[in-house]
């Protein structure tokens, strides 16, 4: 056999005559040994190349005009990063992570050097990722003046800037390369190294305790997902169902962390109380992080989809016939939507990120946890809405009765069979949903809570069935008694009749 | 390859198995924590299992030792040397069927009263009657736990004033306690490695598993009946505490239970 | 050496020549569908390499999602989690523990050492012209078709079964309990079924074989000690299967029809309505270990067996107690159908039957000591050379040593408490299975194999395929046992969420390359199986100088196998006897009479 045909063969010509290696060789170098075996090590090979991880689009951003789709897709991955390099904006209220120092003089003539104020911080370990916490509004601004007069974006080189090496006693901080020239890099300007470092060891605990289930990109659509029932969470519409906010609240961060460390009982959702607080956290706001980035994208798209989608566009065409003509619209839609895109777009954007900064924030506020007005009365003594009857007597009225309608859906001796479960219910743009019974939002059948088994999703304690129903649960039909509805003795009295029922029931 | 090396590979690899074995605990590769079990029942099973280990390590050694000789003495053999023509022999059966039919007996019935103590209900300690602390509920994939409120006795239903945990349980140290085991939904089972405690929970049964943690600390609780997808992730613990501070904390959780969130200004 | 004395075939002229059937059908018949026993045990051993490269393969993904949880699988990443970032889901492991089980178990060592070597070895032993029943033969094999064919669509149901290979209820009982509780595991109880209806022709074919076909002079105690342990599997077998059978039927019944014979009231899974109920889980359990606690028997009898056998040979010496070696088989078969309660000490049946069941499972160990003592005596004074079938034979045994010492820890049920389903039980059962079982079979295909082809495995690539199983066997299996005192479950797809087991991830990842090794090192295997048959020495009649009538045949035997039907006048196990003193071996159809008893 020649050798070119074998490389082995030329091994043998290298290892002395030991007996045990030659019979050794004298069978791996027959032609039907090895090429099956260097196939196989090709294959062997073939398989090891890493998967890498990507964030799918919502089916509306699919639905949008191209153009369209990839401004939503752009901004998205400029804003929020890919799975591999998680990150968001600083004035999002989540703990992204990150050391912060504050600018205290910008060298005028070097341009690679700052001066820092020495807050007695740990010392920063060099090269390391940083950014400039701009007020987001001033950058727009500077963009927007240099998008007019032509010119290219001046923030644009701040984007690969590193810290190269810091000196500790000066305070003085040496850069990769120079400062761009503006007014914006000014003393006090807060400076951020190694942003992001929490969203990407979040991201590893997301991987290991929650992806399956919730999906990379926080879709509720994993690969164990569709075993489940109810459908785990789909963080993108930005809804939570139990909250302890008010009414019109986003959840709070605290919220998020209790429903993580207590499971959601009767669902799939299971308790993390095992881990430890700082993983909790990281985990909570890598939940948020999703939370934030698929509303955002939500409400990009809600933004465009009105002038600008595929369905749009249809229906324009839908009545004429002329091929000419109809390239004439096709052609004044685009056009359209590229001066769209690049005179409103970026305000729309800005817009749209700081409204979301501004409710998600708002929900961590003292002011937006909702606690009752009263005390809950003894289920056996009188009702404070209507001392004649006894607080679960009154509670048992009002369930049945009309103000609140408990029974529609969760019928007359609570076990979730009211009628509405019997009917065909109307989905919000008023076409009927194809299965019987109640929907949430996110458009998964859901039946009303069996209230007699005396597993609460949301907490069995009385504060949280008072929030349930004062509440409501949010993105499913139980709407909000709270405020207008129901007086906050009523909801204690049928905080009370629920708990005895669903004692008595068992 | 020469005879010696097949010899000494035959010999190697059960004095490494050996070294191994004595060597694992200080690598931490024997029981868990410091190798001491944290429960009375514990220590028993542990010294049952010394007992078979020391048993079996001699049969091991002896084996083998006998396996290697045999080989060494019959691969060694002169080609000129017929071997021995032989069918057996009486005798040595009888003797090697009756020692370690003895031995393996006594093995047998030594065992008995600690899984009698463990698993019959009327060799429970009477202490471990008395007190039924709370109810273990597994589920996919997790431990639900209902207390009583304090004073008052475990119900076989949910009461308004019961307290909930999930995955931690509460227990009063140096005393033995009793936990009554459910499930939900499938078969798990209820593993407490350093107490050396296992039970199975079987769907629709009840089924009482009484154990006492020698000192107060953190034990972990694991699942070991294959439950589904998420088996490996049902963590729990069992948090042994001084009797006062059990008391103090089944008050606590008691206030935090009935709170109504209601908050005078 | 070699034989001077003439082979018995001219003595046996009262039998006719043209009484054997003359092979001249369709290649086809000849070679697919064929009746003969020879060509079936081939097809079968060559099945059962197909399996255990699909049962090893899963082993090694096993190994890999323990070794390196949360990291990317090779190829599965790519081809079954690409648009989930590559991550390997819980599910898919637990898909893997339980196929791998499966195929190992009902598609590797069952059907080989029953399949292959049975069918192979019975009739050439007993000097008999084919089985009992050939179609019913065939039809055993062509049975195990169904089977992998269920097994193997079950894969694409949810990713395939995964309630273990014990298919306890509720998880396998219930569609919605876990993702794999589907269509999934419906195809795995059929293909368990089809298993069984083939496990059953065999069985019933090789009980009729040897008791009926027996050439003249084969009397009970002049058999092989190989078709000694065969016959007792089969009975074993035709015992143990139907309750399988039935189970299986039942559990059926339970997922398809709505009975509930293994479901109990108010179960809730999934969120779905509460169970009707009326059955018992604990059933199942029951029914199910009553096979598969003697199958455990099947899947190690006949490879005891055919140790011994080979032993003999290899040592030029008689088996050391020969009936003795029979009794305790008979022992190890009989105790076997009353132990099954100790797989479920802890399963909250009653206590009491666990004291009971103890006795029974400790008692077990005894008749496997005295194998174990009777393997030493026959290596005892013999005479033997370092080949490949004696290295296989003597690792069976030194393996079997700890399989079997290990499995009194399990039998002690307060010891049991502890390492109840922890990876001590994995290690137990893979010494047995497969450091005992798996060596006798590796050391069964090279004493074999120049009466199956007609030519020598290579002795250097044998060498080196033992040498690797063995380090990567033990490298792979040995540690088990300390993570099994450390605590650490079965099945669990990441341990390491548990802060008491962080500790073993090195020790997990060493015994994922020794896994490795031992994957690879069954190439060596292959490539010296297929290799011999075009390259190997050319094998004469006889070339271990065996006294056994399958070697008294042309290699490989013609359809009808015997020249002329043998007569038997001796035991098996007449080497080195002194009254024969020109050979130390004497056949058992050698005609030369016997001087005295």
């Amino acid at each position: 056999m020649p050798v070119c045909v074998n490389p082995l063969l030329a091994l043998r010509v290298v290892i002395a005559q030991d007996n045990f290696v030659n019979m050794l060789l004298e069978w791996s170098i027959r032609p039907w040994t090895v090429w099956p075996m260097l196939v196989l090590l090709c294959g062997l090979f073939a398989g090891c190349d890493q998967v890498e991880s990507r964030y799918v689009y919502s089916p509306e951003t699919a639905e949008l005009m191209p153009a369209a789709r990839e401004a939503v897709q752009a901004s998205l991955e400029a804003t929020f990063g890919t799975p591999a390099d998680p990150r968001i904006p600083f004035f999002f209220p989540v703990d992204r992570g990150g050391d912060l120092w504050t600018v205290q003089d910008v060298d005028a003539e070097n341009r690679s050097q700052l001066t820092l104020e020495e807050k007695g911080l740990p010392p920063i370990s060099t090269p390391a990722k940083l950014e400039f916490l701009f007020d987001p509004e001033a950058v727009f601004e500077v963009r927007m003046d240099a998008l007019e007069s032509g010119s290219p974006d001046p923030l644009a080189s701040l984007g690969t800037l590193m810290a190269t090496a810091f000196d500790p006693k000066s305070a003085v901080l040496s850069l990769s390369g120079p400062l761009p020239e503006m007014e914006l890099i000014e003393p006090g300007l807060k400076l951020a190294f190694h942003p992001n470092a929490n969203l990407r060891r979040a991201r590893e605990l997301y991987g290991q305790h929650c992806l399956h289930c919730h999906g990379v990109t926080g879709d509720g659509n994993g690969p164990t997902a569709a075993f489940m029932q109810p459908r785990p969470r789909d963080y993108r519409l930005g809804i939570f169902k139990y909250t302890s906010t008010g009414p019109q609240e986003k959840i709070s961060t605290a919220d998020l962390k209790h429903i993580l460390k207590e499971g959601i009982p009767g669902t799939y959702m299971p308790s993390f109380n095992m881990l430890p607080e700082t993983q909790l956290d990281l985990m909570v706001a890598y939940v948020k992080y999703l939370a934030l980035r698929g509303e955002t994208e939500k409400k990009l798209n809600v933004e465009l989809a009105v002038d600008f989608s595929q369905k749009v566009l249809d229906k324009d065409l839908a009545d004429v016939e002329d091929p000419a003509e109809q390239q004439e619209i096709q052609r004044e839609f685009e056009q359209d939507l590229t001066e769209f895109l690049s005179e409103d777009y970026p305000e729309i954007e800005l817009g749209v990120l700081q409204d979301l900064a501004d409710n998600w924030s708002h929900a961590d506020a003292e002011d937006a946890i909702l606690w009752p007005s009263l005390g809950r009365p003894d289920p056996r003594g009188p009702s404070l809405a209507n001392p004649e009857l006894t607080s679960v007597e009154n509670g048992r009225q009002l369930y049945l009765g009309k103000d609140a309608q408990c029974a529609s859906c969760h019928g007359d001796t609570g076990r979730g069979n009211g009628y509405q479960t019997f009917q065909f219910q109307k989905k919000r743009d008023g076409s009927l949903y194809d299965t019987v019974g109640l929907h949430d939002e996110w458009g998964n059948p859901l039946p009303p809570r069996d209230l007699t088994t005396g597993i609460f999703r949301g907490g069995s304690r009385p504060v949280d069935l008072f929030r349930r129903l004062y509440v409501g649960i949010k993105g499913t039909p139980m709407p909000v008694f709270g405020g207008k509805g129901l007086t906050d003795a009523q909801i204690w009295d049928i905080v009370n009749y629920l708990m005895v029922l669903s004692e008595e029931s068992r | 390859m020469k005879r010696v090396w097949w010899l000494l590979f035959f010999l190697i690899w059960p004095v490494l198995a050996l070294v191994i074995s004595v060597l694992a605990p200080t690598w931490n590769w024997g029981f868990p924590g410091n190798g001491r079990a944290d429960s009375p029942l514990g220590e028993d099973i542990d010294h049952l299992f010394y007992v078979i280990l020391i048993l079996v390590t001699i049969v091991f050694i002896g084996t083998q030792v006998g396996l290697l000789y045999v080989l060494y003495s019959a691969s060694g053999r002169k080609a000129d040397r017929p071997a021995w023509y032989t069918h057996g022999n009486h005798r040595l059966e009888a003797i090697w069927t009756i020692i370690p039919g003895a031995i393996l007996l006594f093995l047998a019935f030594y065992q008995m009263r600690v899984w009698a103590n463990f698993r019959i209900e009327s060799a429970f300690p009477e202490a471990a009657r008395q007190h039924v602390v709370a109810e273990v509920t597994a589920r996919q994939f997790e431990w639900r736990i209902r207390y009583p409120a304090p004073g008052k006795k475990l119900e076989k239903t949910p009461r308004l004033d019961d307290m909930y945990d999930v995955n931690i349980i509460h227990v009063p140290a140096g005393t033995p306690v009793t936990i009554q085991l459910r499930t939900q939904d499938v078969q798990h089972s209820f593993f407490l490695p350093s107490l050396r405690i296992k039970q199975d929970a079987l769907p629709g049964h009840v089924i009482p598993v009484w154990f006492e943690v020698s000192q107060p600390g953190e034990y972990p609780l694991v699942c070991a009946e294959l439950c589904g997808w998420g088996h490996y992730k049902m963590a729990g613990k069992v948090i042994a505490h001084a009797p006062e501070d059990y008391e103090a904390l089944l008050q606590r959780k008691h206030i935090e239970q009935m709170d109504d969130g209601y908050r005078e200004e | 050496m070699s034989s001077s004395r003439s082979v018995a075939s001219e003595s046996c002229e009262h039998v006719s020549h043209d009484a054997l059937p003359h092979d001249n059908r369709w290649w086809i018949n000849r070679y697919v569908f064929s009746t003969d026993h020879k060509v079936i045990g081939v097809q079968f051993l060559l099945t059962t390499f197909v399996m255990l490269v699909v049962g090893g393969l899963l082993a090694l993904a096993i190994r890999w999602q323990l070794a390196f949880p949360n990291s990317q699988m090779p190829w599965v990443s790519n081809a079954l989690f690409a648009e989930h970032g590559g991550q390997v889901s819980p599910e898919f492991y637990t898909m893997l523990f339980t196929m791998h089980g499966t195929v190992m178990i009902f598609l590797v060592i069952i059907p080989i050492l029953a399949g292959a070597f049975g069918n192979f070895l019975i009739p050439l032993m007993i000097g008999a012209p084919d089985m009992a029943f050939p179609k019913l033969n065939m039809m055993s094999y062509w049975f195990m078709w169904p089977a992998i064919t269920c097994f193997g669509l079950s894969f694409l149901y949810e990713g395939g079964p995964a309630a273990g290979w014990t298919s306890y209820p509720l998880l396998a009982a219930l569609y919605d309990s876990a993702p794999g509780s589907g269509f999934a595991q419906t195809l795995w109880l059929l293909g368990v079924t089809f298993v069984g209806i083939s496990s059953m022709m065999g069985s019933i074919n090789y009980m009729t074989t040897i008791i009926n076909m027996r050439a003249p002079g084969m009397t009970l105690f002049r058999m092989p000690l190989t078709i000694w342990s065969m016959f007792i599997t089969a009975v074993l077998q035709a015992f143990a299967l139907p309750v399988l059978t039935a189970a299986g039927l039942m559990l059926l019944a339970d997922r398809e029809l709505g009975t509930c014979f293994f479901v109990p009231a108010g179960v809730v899974v999934n969120n779905a309505d509460p169970t009707v109920g009326g059955g018992q889980t604990l059933l199942w359990q029951h029914l199910f270990w009553f096979y598969s606690h003697p199958a455990v028997y099947i899947m190690l009898l006949p490879a005891m067996g055919m140790v011994s056998d080979m032993l003999a040979c290899m040592c030029r010496k008689p088996i050391f107690g020969y009936r003795p070696m029979i009794y305790s088989m008979s022992a190890i078969a009989g105790l076997g159908f009353i132990v099954w309660g100790h797989h479920m000490f802890i399963s909250g049946m009653n206590p009491a039957l666990g004291m009971t069941f103890m006795v029974a499972t400790i008692m077990i160990a005894l008749p496997s000591a005295i194998k174990v003592f009777n393997w030493i005596g026959t290596i005892w004074g013999g005479q033997l050379e370092f080949n490949t079938v004696t290295l296989n034979t003597v690792a069976f045994v030194s393996m079997f040593i700890v399989g079997g010492l290990s499995g009194i820890f399990m039998a002690a049920v307060p010891v049991d408490i502890y390492i109840h389903d922890t990876y001590f039980i994995v290690a137990h059962f893979h010494y047995v299975l497969f450091g005992a079982t798996l060596f006798g079979v590796f050391g069964a295909i090279h004493f074999w194999y120049p009466k199956m082809f007609g030519r020598m495995m290579n002795e250097t690539l044998g060498k080196v395929h033992f040498v690797l199983t063995f380090i990567g066997m033990n490298g792979t299996f040995f540690p088990m046992h300390m993570l099994g005192i450390a605590g650490m479950p079965r099945r669990y797809a990441n341990p390491y969420l548990h802060e008491y087991l962080e500790h073993l991830l090195p020790l997990n990842q060493f015994m994922t390359y020794a896994a490795i090794l031992m994957g690879l090192a069954q190439l060596v295997l292959f490539v010296n199986f297929f290799g011999s048959l075009v390259f190997g020495k050319k094998a004469g009649r006889n070339p271990w100088n065996s006294n056994g009538l399958e070697w008294q045949a042309p290699s490989p035997p013609p359809h009808g196998n015997f020249d002329a039907p043998p007569l038997v006048y001796r035991g098996p196990y007449e080497y080195s006897n002194p009254e024969n003193p020109a050979a130390d071996f004497w056949p058992q159809n050698d005609s030369a009479p016997r001087r005295d008893s």
